[in-house]
């Protein structure tokens, strides 16, 4: 056998051991714990329903000319709430 | 001047801005006036078995006339009417019926109540007080259908009209804060007002798997309800099925809902009923005394009704509840 076989040889056989490694990190990482794929599904984070309530009013921007119309048209009504107060005398 | 709104119908206390819906998406700032979208518009009118509520100590075997509105105050993670529940107005169907009309509808069809249900009527609060008085003046019962997240102020004046009520008592505050998305103070004391005013009630606990279904979970429903509530009031464990957002969980097992009816017998309560959940040892009504089942039931249906006057047929034992 040639020495530059004997050389390349080692160097082959690293490259592969390399990229194995490398494929089974990241298989380990793309997959679940098994026990955690097992697990139920847990409560939303704390701040899930004020933060969904904050992206609904992004979009309320174009609602409001709906809700508008509606009123106009009789579809939803105009009648006064109860039980509220005026920014200015609202308690902080 | 300031035209934002700070609404305080409910403990979430919206300050809602021109142009905007507040959380319950009912409400609407309209240049600095707050308007409820859905007076006189349900999107839901039915009749229903009062049974379905669930209520088991009024008028059994009556028929209800049940309205809705689209919205609600809360966020379940398990509502199974999300449908209208978390949906604004404009965006579900719904049909002209001022409270005189839900009131005419309710005698024309032999209805002796009214339901404010399956939504919340805390987010059709003003339709729902408005058509509780046009009831109440044709001799019409009214029943709330509720999870009780209301202001004090407004709790108290809708309970001085309502006759029977229907509560959801969820869990403990981590569960209200979790999976429903508000806080379980002012649900008792809602349940305390209700107490204080007389109103008959039934408390609904659904139990969820994994979220509010541990023994010391449950135990700390039954203690507090047993505590301030009394042994009288009538509970309902009820079963849970996957629905909105929690579809990747399992109905709840029938043993789980059997066991915490008994831990609530064992502890003192009085009438303890387990539902959704085909015919069981849970849905008849005893007599406390004489431990005779007084009604019958198989699911919604009344088979046999042993009370008289509100009075256990066999040993005059009074038993709680609206008869007439």
């Amino acid at each position: 056998m040639k020495l530059k076989n004997l050389v390349l040889i080692p160097i082959i056989l690293a490259i592969l051991a390399a990229t194995a490694w490398a494929v089974y990190k990241t298989s380990e990482k793309a997959a679940p714990e098994p026990a955690a794929a097992a697990q139920p599904q847990r409560a939303q984070p704390e701040n899930f329903f004020e933060s969904t309530y904050r992206e609904r009013l992004k979009e309320e921007g174009n609602r409001t000319a709906v809700t508008e119309k509606m009123i106009k048209d009789g579809k939803l009504s105009s009648e006064p709430a109860r039980h509220l107060k005026i920014a200015g005398e609202a308690k902080p | 001047m300031s035209k934002d709104i700070l609404c305080e119908l409910c403990p979430r206390g919206c300050t809602i801005k021109p142009g905007k819906h507040g959380y319950c998406r009912s409400r609407y700032n309209r240049e600095g006036e707050l308007l409820t979208l859905v007076y006189g518009k349900p999107c839901a009118a039915h009749i229903d078995p009062v049974e379905k509520k669930p209520l088991f100590h009024f008028l059994p075997s009556s028929s209800i006339f049940s309205i809705a509105t689209a919205g609600c105050n809360l966020h379940c993670l398990y509502c199974q009417n999300w449908d209208i529940s978390q949906k604004y107005p404009d965006e579900v169907e719904s049909m002209e019926m001022m409270p005189k009309d839900v009131v005419r509808e309710a005698e024309k069809n032999k209805c002796p109540s009214i339901a404010y249900t399956y939504s919340d009527p805390s987010t059709f609060y003003e339709y729902a007080l408005d058509t509780s008085r046009a009831a109440h003046a044709k001799g019409i019962k009214n029943v709330l259908v509720t999870a009780a997240f209301l202001n004090d102020a407004p709790a108290h004046e809708i309970l001085s009209v309502t006759d029977g009520a229907s509560i959801t008592f969820k869990g403990n505050p981590e569960f209200y804060r979790n999976v429903v998305g508000g806080t379980r103070g002012p649900v008792e004391r809602y349940l305390k007002i209700a107490k204080k005013l007389g109103v008959h009630f039934e408390i609904i606990h659904l139990v969820v798997p994994t979220m509010n279904d541990k023994p010391e979970q449950l135990k700390e429903i039954i203690s507090w309800v047993l505590n301030e509530m009394g042994p009288d009031v009538p509970i309902h464990f009820t079963r849970f099925f996957p629905l909105y957002r929690l579809t990747n969980l399992y109905p709840t097992p029938v043993a789980t809902l059997m066991d915490t009816a008994r831990a609530a017998v064992d502890a003192g309560l009085k009438y303890v009923y387990v539902g959704n959940v085909p015919p069981n040892e849970f849905e008849n009504t005893k007599c406390p005394k004489c431990k005779k089942i007084v009604i019958k039931r198989s699911g919604y249906i009344v088979l046999e009704n042993n009370l008289k006057d509100g009075y256990c047929r066999f040993c005059n034992e009074k038993i709680p509840g609206v008869w007439k």
